[in-house]
């Protein structure tokens, strides 16, 4: 084959693509693909002002499913992040069989994939009782993490968002006997 | 130095055509027509610089992108210089005059390399200069005018380094070579395992696309990463960032360029002292290897026989297939552009739907990508055919003898096409596979099957086509006294053809597509449109193939 | 009324060809017939001018329903009105194009149907006028008038005279007339054309059908398409049998042009011309030139519209250069048009405008390739492709002026799509900016508008597609011609065969033709003139050579003795003459001759990356040597010739000298009774030319021919039994080497002969 017929169809090839990447792709308001850039952990209990610092947001609950004392707290900068390896710490005082719901929120508001990943590593548990399995955890039907407790120990949570973006929360769950 | 000179100007008058140089009209013809050749590709570089510029580069990053240029074009020049001259200093045919004369074989090596350097220069002229001058033009505002005056000087001695370079590696590639070709099983084996390892490689390379590309809102992360690659380069091809800081010269604190700086000096100075210390080595290291290797390549291998082997006899048919076959087979120059082209469009096919699958394409986004395929499977396909259209010419004076055997003429004709006939099956079925693997949700199993049978019914009939162009405007006695350098008009119109068949193929096919995906959400009866219209031109080309031959070949 | 007006123009149009029957004069006769064709046609034409051509513009429910459905005819007379109203055009025409040629089947069928259809018009007469041509009836049908209203004007529509009416009635007078009077000197001078095999009764069938089809009007073929259902909603897509009609329109140029293309010249003209005249007709039918002075927009200056006028003029009159004009400049003009329909897409497929629009288009494009094909206009030359560029010039500037002036006045004209934005809007937002830009000037309170952007661009484009034109009408007569040539060449082909199955008689294929001659070479006459020149290069040679013969040719270069070589061979036809090879023509019988010939060319054409033996195994099995044949013959002649060495290497390793003898086995392997070698010995040593010769030797002994030409003297004298010596083509002696010997040495006699004919001279 001569050059110049090679240069042709390399040519050809190449506009193909570009073709059908700049005039064949799903355009317009309502097919932009809008992805995740933060996710934000939604608490429970109220903020607890006298608590939290310029580097922690505390919340607290009482009587959570009238079972327990549930303490959130929400790291703010970077350096506190570091430091307990964490976004969120919550401790959760409870007797045996407490579950509760955790909520996260994507931000912006307009994020076309609403829904999040959760991974948790279970060489992350830290437990009396290991092999019993001191969590169950679940995703109910709105997307939300369901931790039920069956007892005391620590495990580490990440959220992230299933659009694929590169961001993640870490959610350090610890659980005490009340 | 007379004898090198004279060796030099005969070498140069047979190389490069210098019959302009009689005529005063035919001189400035040929000038008029570089100088315009010249500012074509300057131009062309220029607007694609443009191009670039207006989605993703500034004029800074000009150094960088002409940085690629270089290591790109320089490097296959390396490797062409390193073909060239094997071929030249141990294969040509003019070694056996030229070893006659009373000079002594480091003359005619030098002569050899003079002469490649010439060839080289007018190339790099042609191609390379104008690019780096289009581009540098684009960001003339930073580098300076002296730039222009300044590239076209360096640049007659930069082409020195890849002949110097091919001369040297020219030396192991002939032990390679003479070895390879002295073991066929080696040369076979090694082939494949090449082969095999560009296909796998390639293919792995393509499985690692992202699955989601999104050229508009992807666009920054794209140019971000760029960008990095082409900083990441810069450092890494050191030789070819030299040459482009040599003729760009250095970044001021304005941010300009300035030529006249002592890095630039630096550079030239231990560009011309490579360029010595090169021409030393090959020089030296050749000089007691050269004759003998020369001389070599007129020795056949004779391997001594006794003569005793049997005798096979075949059917008619079959010793036409069973000579071509073998004749395709050992004539590396007809087979492997071929094998190349066959091995390529599945290729090209899995990287073109990986890149569509990773589109997020609407319905006629779709429809597209099903008529870019037919036009990429059917383009290199058909204009490979190319090749088929001076098959019988290149027989040269054998082409006569079949006159004067007693056969049905078109045994002979169609033997010589079975070969390609049967090569295209399983590269036009890989292919097919391929494309119906990601398509599987519009075109089933049986959709497949008859676009399988229509690019191949469109293929059979375009080498029908070529063979007739070939056989009713036949160039036998330009083969047998010129060689294959003869410009063959039948080339052209097959190629042309091709063209025009992968087109309106391509762009009924779309139409055919768009028609039935909107009411019908199924392909079928489309694919049935197109299989039939091919199977027309089969037929009309398999009848006036027939027809011609018979009337061609007819006694009066 | 009517009535009356239809005998009147029946007897006054048969006053004249009567008399001239009973004085017979032939010429004024003839004359009068013409006169009365050129009427009728006349008559026919004013007829588009005073057609209420609202009904033709009206939906067909309205018109064809309304009328089917209202008394007092009710459907079946109503449809034989309107199918009245078709055949009176073909009926019409016929007669017309009657007038002016006399072919077999146009006499047949103005003998045969014409009075039927006379007969047919004269009884629906009353329906026809009645539904086409009532006074009003459009404008009832239009204004939703009511059953009665419409009824009343149906029933009274053939009392009343109209213009149209009338002009119908002479029509139907004229073509009685005319019917009339072939009959009787069809009678009286005894030539009725009866039928005279089926090929007549299929051009009488074929002509009838084709042309009552070709004056369909186009509400017919509306109904063929669905259209026929009062309550119908617009037809969007096409079905399965609108699509065979479609494509069966597509083709009918095609099957056309195979149909008549081998008839006489004057039969394609007058079919030409009828079918162009009814075309124009029934186009003239769906315009309403009855505004034509009140409405300009109405002219027919589209290109494709001057189309339906220009081609049956260029085909009457014969004009050249109009005819070039249409031909290069509205074909294309269709083609661009057939791409950007200028109707709606949201139009009925059924709709009226979407068949003139596809029905005109095709027709000016086709029709004057038609017209070319079938040799009635000459391929065009250069020169008429400038006069065409010319006219489409003055075309242009004409349509410009008329478009600005009209529409300053108010018109909405848009011929040749100058003035609207049709195109700009079907290219998209760029030729609309290009559109936009115009220039305006006021003059006695009229705005004219220029757009001469848009217009130059239109102007330039259609310019240099007419220079394209050029070149696709090359490439398309070259084509055409290279099929022709095959034809011409595949016939003379089986020509010979049936010549040669003939002189063979009940012999089989494989016996010479001259089963007498035994092992012989015999030149008959044999010349060869090569295409690209005008002399001879070999004149009437006679040769025989007989078998146990060693043959020599002499002669210098360029004297033809390759030329005969290579024709005894098979690698050059042979121009006059004959050659035979054992009884076998070389030209009639040619593989059976090969197959006992073996040829040495002068440069030996091998394949070189084969090796010896493959190659020679390669040709025995092309000449079907057996397995204990080749085995024997390839094991001597390897011996003979000191190759056993070298037999299994490949070619490409081999001497000259190695490559010769090489090809001297493959010439032998078949044992061939005429062996011929083209200067074999060139570049041998002397070990391998005494090979050569013994083999030759050997070879004779057998009773074969060796035919071998040389230049060196030495070896013919030594070795030939006879020799020929031929110069300038031309064969100057035959004679044994012993008998020259007797006189003097061979070389001094060759010289003398290729020099004394010098002195001669």
């Amino acid at each position: 084959m001569k050059k110049s017929v090679i240069l042709i169809i390399a040519t050809v090839y190449l506009a193909s693509v570009f073709i059908v990447g700049l005039l064949g792709i799903k355009m317009g308001i309502y097919n932009v693909v809008v992805y995740a850039q933060e996710i934000v952990y939604v608490p429970f209990g109220r903020l607890d002002e006298a608590a939290s610092t310029e580097h922690d947001a505390v919340y607290v609950k009482d009587n959570v499913s009238g079972k327990g004392y549930l303490n959130e707290r929400v790291y703010k900068t970077p350096e506190r992040k570091a430091q307990r390896e964490c976004d969120v710490a919550i401790a959760e005082f409870f007797t045996e069989g407490l579950t509760f719901e955790l909520k996260f929120q994507l931000r912006p508001d307009n994020v076309t994939k609403k829904n999040l990943e959760y991974q948790y590593d279970k060489n992350s548990v830290v437990s009396e009782n290991p092999e019993k399995g001191f969590v169950e955890f679940s995703v109910n039907s709105d997307g939300n993490a369901v931790v039920a407790f069956k007892s005391n120990g620590t495990f580490i949570l990440t959220v992230r968002p299933a659009d694929g973006s590169n961001i993640s929360l870490k959610v350090k769950i610890s659980v005490y006997q009340s | 130095m007379s004898h090198l000179k004279a060796l030099v100007m005969m070498q140069l008058r047979d190389k490069l055509d210098m019959s302009f140089v009689k005529s005063r009209k035919l001189l400035i013809r040929k000038i008029v027509f570089t100088v315009l050749r010249f500012a074509i590709v300057a131009a062309a570089a220029y607007i694609v610089r443009m191009l670039l510029g207006l989605l993703m580069f500034s004029n800074s990053d000009t150094p960088q992108l002409m940085i690629v240029v270089v290591t790109f074009l320089m490097g296959i020049s390396c490797i062409t210089c390193m073909i060239e001259l094997v071929k030249s200093l141990y294969f040509a045919d003019d070694n056996r005059v030229l070893i006659t004369f009373p000079v002594g074989g480091n003359v005619i090596f030098v002569s050899k390399i003079i002469v490649c350097y010439f060839y080289e220069l007018v190339k790099e002229y042609l191609l390379i200069v104008p690019i780096l001058l289009g581009m540098g033009i684009y960001s003339i505002n930073i580098l300076t005018p002296w730039f222009i005056p300044w590239l076209l000087l360096v640049w007659l001695i930069v082409p020195a380094l890849p002949v110097l370079i091919g001369a040297l590696l020219s030396i192991p590639s002939l032990f390679v070579a003479r070895f390879v070709n002295r073991h066929p099983i080696v040369k076979v084996a090694l082939f494949a395992v090449i082969i095999g390892l560009v296909v796998w490689g390639l293919a792995v390379l393509i499985s690692l696309l992202p699955e989601n590309i999104d050229l508009i809102n992807q666009g920054n992360t794209v140019i971000r990463n760029i960008r990095t690659f082409l900083l990441d380069f810069e450092k890494a091809v050191v030789p070819a960032s030299m040459l482009v800081y040599l003729i760009t010269g250095k970044k001021t604190a304005s941010l300009s360029y300035n030529i006249f700086v002592g890095r630039t000096f630096l550079i030239l100075g231990g560009l011309i002292l490579l360029i010595a210390l090169l021409f030393g080595i090959a020089f030296f290291v050749s000089r007691p290897l050269f004759f003998t290797m020369m001389s070599k390549s007129f020795e056949f291998e004779k391997k001594s026989t006794e003569g005793n082997r049997k005798n096979k006899k075949r059917g008619k048919w079959a010793t036409f297939v069973h000579k071509e076959f073998k004749l395709c087979i050992a004539n590396e120059e007809v087979f492997l552009p071929f094998l190349a082209t066959y091995i390529a469009v599945p290729l090209l096919i899995y990287l073109l739907n990986k890149l569509y699958a990773a589109m997020n394409t609407r319905l006629a986004g779709q429809v597209m990508t099903y008529a870019f395929n037919l036009l990429i499977i059917l383009l290199p396909l058909l204009a490979s055919n190319a090749a088929i259209s001076k098959l019988y010419s290149k027989e040269g004076r054998a082409g006569y003898i079949k006159k004067t055997k007693p056969i049905d003429i078109l045994m002979p004709i169609f033997a010589k096409l079975i070969f390609f006939i049967v090569l295209s099956i399983p590269s036009i079925a890989v292919t097919t596979m391929i494309f119906g693997s990601f398509v599987s949700d519009i075109f089933k199993w049986y959709d497949l099957l008859m676009l399988f049978f229509m690019v191949l019914f469109i293929q059979y009939g375009h080498i029908l086509f070529s063979a007739l162009l070939d056989m009713m405007n036949p160039q036998n006695e330009q083969y047998a006294t010129v060689g294959d350098s003869v410009h063959n008009p039948n080339e052209t119109r097959s190629t042309i053809v091709a063209f025009a068949l992968s087109f309106f193929f391509a762009g009924f096919g779309y139409m055919l597509f768009k028609e039935v995906t909107l009411s019908t959400q199924t392909v079928t009866l489309a694919v049935v449109k197109l299989l039939a219209i091919a199977t027309v031109l089969l037929g009309a080309m398999i009848s006036l193939f027939i027809k011609c031959v018979r009337a061609y070949y007819y006694e009066k | 009324m009517n009535y009356v007006i239809m005998a009147g123009a029946f007897i006054i149009a048969a006053i004249g060809p009567t008399v001239c029957i009973l004085k017979k004069n032939g010429k004024v006769e003839s004359a009068f017939i013409k006169g009365l064709s050129i009427a009728l046609f006349c008559v026919y034409f004013i007829h588009c001018f005073t057609y209420d051509s609202n009904l033709i513009h009206m939906t067909l429910k309205e018109k064809v329903y309304s009328t089917l459905v209202y008394p007092p005819y009710g459907a079946s007379p109503a449809v034989m009105a309107y199918l009245g109203e078709w055949f009176a055009l073909a009926a019409a025409m016929a007669m017309v194009v009657r007038g002016f040629f006399e072919n077999a089947t146009l006499k047949r069928i103005a003998l045969f149907v014409m009075p039927v259809y006379c007969v047919i018009n004269v009884v629906f007469a009353p329906s026809v006028v009645s539904v086409s041509m009532g006074a009003g009836l459009a404008e009832a049908i239009a204004a939703g008038g009511s059953q009665e209203t419409i009824s009343e004007i149906i029933r009274n529509g053939f009392n009343t005279v109209t213009v149209s009416s009338a002009e119908y009635m002479v029509e139907s007078g004229l073509i009685l007339a005319l019917t009339v009077y072939y009959w009787a000197t069809a009678i009286i001078r005894k030539d009725i054309p009866l039928f005279d095999g089926w090929r007549s009764v299929m051009a009488f069938v074929a002509c009838i059908v084709f042309g009552t089809l070709a004056a369909m009007p186009n509400y017919w073929w509306q109904f063929l398409f669905g259209a026929s259902n009062r309550g119908a909603s617009a037809i969007k897509s096409f079905r399965l049998y609108h699509r065979f009609i479609i494509y069966g329109g597509i083709l009918l140029p095609i099957i056309a042009y195979f149909a008549v293309r081998h008839k006489e010249s004057d039969v394609i003209r007058c079919l030409l011309i009828y079918f162009t005249l009814t075309a124009m007709f029934v186009y003239c039918y769906t315009q309403n030139f009855a505004d034509l002075i009140k409405n300009p927009t109405s002219w027919p200056l589209h290109l494709c519209n001057t189309a339906m006028f220009l081609l049956p003029i260029c085909l009457v009159f014969k004009t050249k250069k109009l005819f070039y004009f249409t031909y290069f400049i509205n074909v294309y003009g269709a083609l661009m048009a057939m791409l950007m329909p200028n109707y709606s897409d949201t139009t009925s497929i059924t709709a009226d405008s979407i068949f003139r629009f596809w029905y005109n288009h095709y027709y000016a494009f086709y029709m004057p390739l038609l017209i070319v094909a079938l040799k009635q206009f000459e391929r065009p030359t250069k020169k008429q492709f400038r006069y065409s560029i010319v006219g489409f010039c003055m075309y242009f500037v004409l349509v410009m002026v008329l478009n600005v002036v009209l529409r300053g006045f108010g018109y909405d004209s848009d011929y040749f799509f100058l003035a609207g934005d049709h195109i700009a809007s079907t290219l998209g937002n760029w030729a609309e900016n290009i559109y936009d830009l115009n220039i305006t000037f006021d003059i006695g309170g009229h705005t004219f508008m220029l757009r001469p952007l848009y217009q130059g661009l239109f102007f330039l484009i259609y310019i240099a597609i007419g220079f394209g034109m050029w070149f696709i009408y090359e490439l398309g007569f070259s084509l055409a011609d290279a099929h022709g040539a095959l034809v011409e060449k595949r016939k003379k082909i089986k020509l010979d065969q049936y010549a040669l199955m003939s002189a063979l008689g009940e012999r089989s294929i494989e016996e010479p033709m001259n089963d007498k001659a035994g092992v012989k070479l015999e030149l008959k006459h044999f010349s060869k003139k090569y295409s690209t020149s005008k002399q001879y290069a070999v004149k009437d040679a006679n040769l025989e050579v007989h078998g146990g013969e060693i043959f020599g040719f002499l002669g210098p270069n360029g004297a033809g003795k390759s030329t005969i070589i290579k024709s005894i061979v098979g690698i050059q036809p042979i121009t006059e003459g004959a050659i035979e090879v054992c009884g076998y023509d070389c030209e009639k019988q040619p593989v059976q001759a090969k197959r006992i010939i073996g040829y040495v060319p002068d440069h030996y054409a091998l394949y070189e990356k084969l090796t010896g033996r493959e190659y020679i195994n390669y040709i025995a099995d092309i000449y079907d040597v057996s397995e204990a044949a080749r085995n024997e013959r390839i094991e001597k002649y390897v011996k003979m010739f000191e190759l056993q060495g070298s037999i299994d290497n490949p070619i490409k390793t081999y001497s000259h000298g190695m490559k010769q003898k090489i090809t001297i086995m493959a010439a032998l392997v078949h044992d061939p009774k005429l062996w011929i070698l083209d200067e074999p010995l060139t570049g041998l040593d002397p070990n391998s030319i005494y090979q050569v010769k013994e083999c030759m030797k050997e070879h004779a002994a057998r009773g074969n021919i060796v035919f071998f030409s040389s230049h060196i003297i030495d070896v013919v004298e030594r070795i030939c039994d006879r020799i020929t010596i031929i110069k300038k083509g031309q064969i100057l002696v035959t004679r044994d080497v012993a008998d020259i010997e007797k006189e003097c040495p061979l070389e001094d006699y060759y010289l003398k002969m290729i020099n004394g004919e010098n002195e001669s001279k």
